[in-house]
């Protein structure tokens, strides 16, 4: 019999006891005597169930406090975890410092910025879920606006920057090839800007049903001719990947060139599991 | 005491890769390294003895202290000025740092654009 049966039962039988004790009070003492030890015996049995409840309580708090215990370790196991992926890239980023001042071509060097910049992409991305409270998704504008940040002032140079992004929350799965796509068309637009020219303008927005819409624009200003653009250059190394990107997003590329270049990515919302 | 030396940076992390990729963008910017120190306790014995001008400090150490614990004495000792260099955004490093009256906190990895405009920066104040 579980608890609550035994509980129940017990207080069924007291109630029934109460009402036949009422009936039977001008009964003789014989009957109370009865009577009396019924509800003693009831009572006795109350008393088992109730000790056997503050077990089963104390058991379950044993198993939420196990539980507990367990997400907490979850959790500073993932923080490791992250915190060793990041210092990874670091290294590998260091080795790419050192391997660059070794090197004495322009070219070389060069690319190996480049290297460096979709690193720090992808050691940006980590660092934002290790500073997100459920540790697996986080809000994909203030990465946005930190990374465009963060490649503008490492190329140097000085060149406007806005960045627009409405609030999504994103996990890995999106965030890492969003981070490394958003990261090519900036160092791309970077790359066609001077000081003079407007500002890089960044915005990724929701329309509708769905779908997100990523757009990276040249503020232009310089009559240049026609711009490179990196997605009809299919030698260049920053086409293929935004190639491989987009289509890792299930998106669609257009590049216009009217004031500058301008490259928009249409391409379904992530769905969070 | 002695003057500070004018060109003269000291590096310190404690993974040694980047300690050394950190010299060697320190160097292109025609300054000298004095030093690689990997611990706190490492990093004062360094600043006491080479007395650089700037201390490039990363914040998490191997060993008991940190960064920003070599700082309070390098800067309340030595003078030197320092630099934070970190790969935390953890708010309770950053919160650390802003007590320490850091000259500069620049978040890794580092273009040699950013490190010069710091290392000016705080050389010119």
């Amino acid at each position: 019999m579980s608890i609550q049966e035994g509980v129940i039962a017990g207080l069924a039988v007291l109630a029934s006891a109460l009402a036949v004790t009422v009936f039977a009070r001008r009964g003789d003492r014989r009957a109370d005597a009865v009577r009396f030890a019924q509800l003693a015996e009831l009572n006795a049995r109350l008393v088992v169930a109730l000790e056997e409840g503050t077990e089963a309580k104390q058991d379950l708090e044993r198993v939420v406090a196990e539980r507990t215990s367990a997400l907490v370790q979850r959790d500073l196991l993932l923080r490791e975890v992250y915190h060793r992926v990041k210092n990874n890239l670091q290294v590998v980023d260091s080795l790419i410092v050192l391997q660059a001042r070794r090197l004495s071509d322009r070219e070389s060097r060069t690319a190996l910025e480049a290297l460096r910049s979709r690193l720090f992409a992808l050691g940006l991305v980590h660092q934002q879920v290790m500073g997100s409270g459920d540790l697996e998704t986080f809000d994909v504008a203030p990465f946005l606006e930190e990374l465009s940040r963060r490649l503008r002032d490492h190329a140097g140079g000085g060149v406007g920057l806005s960045v627009r992004a409405a609030p999504l929350k994103v996990g890995l799965d999106f965030g890492i090839p969003l981070g490394l796509l958003v990261t090519e068309l900036v160092n791309e637009a970077i790359g066609r800007s001077g000081p003079g020219d407007g500002a890089i303008e960044v915005e990724l927005a929701q329309a509708e049903a769905g779908e997100l819409v990523l757009q990276v624009r040249e503020g232009g200003g310089r009559e240049t001719g026609a711009p490179r653009i990196p997605a009809a250059d299919p030698a260049s190394l920053a086409a293929t990947i935004i190639e491989a990107l987009v289509a890792q997003l299930k998106g669609v590329l257009t590049v216009s060139n009217g004031q500058g270049v301008r490259s928009e990515v249409r391409m379904p919302s992530p769905a969070l599991s | 005491m002695s003057e500070l030396k004018d060109r003269c940076v000291a590096v310190v992390d404690d993974e040694y890769l980047i300690a050394a990729a950190l010299s060697v963008q320190v160097e292109g910017l025609g300054l000298t390294v004095c030093g690689t120190a990997a611990t706190a306790e490492e990093a004062i014995a360094l600043a006491r003895d080479q007395r650089p001008a700037v201390v490039l400090m990363d914040v998490r150490l191997g060993g008991d202290k940190d960064g920003v614990d070599a700082a309070l004495v390098i800067h309340a000792t030595v003078g030197s000025k320092v630099i934070f260099v970190t790969g935390s955004r953890e708010p309770a490093t950053l919160a650390r740092i802003e007590r320490d009256h850091a000259a500069a906190v620049l978040f890794k990895p580092i273009s040699d654009w950013q490190l010069r405009d710091a290392i000016e920066t705080v050389l010119g104040a």
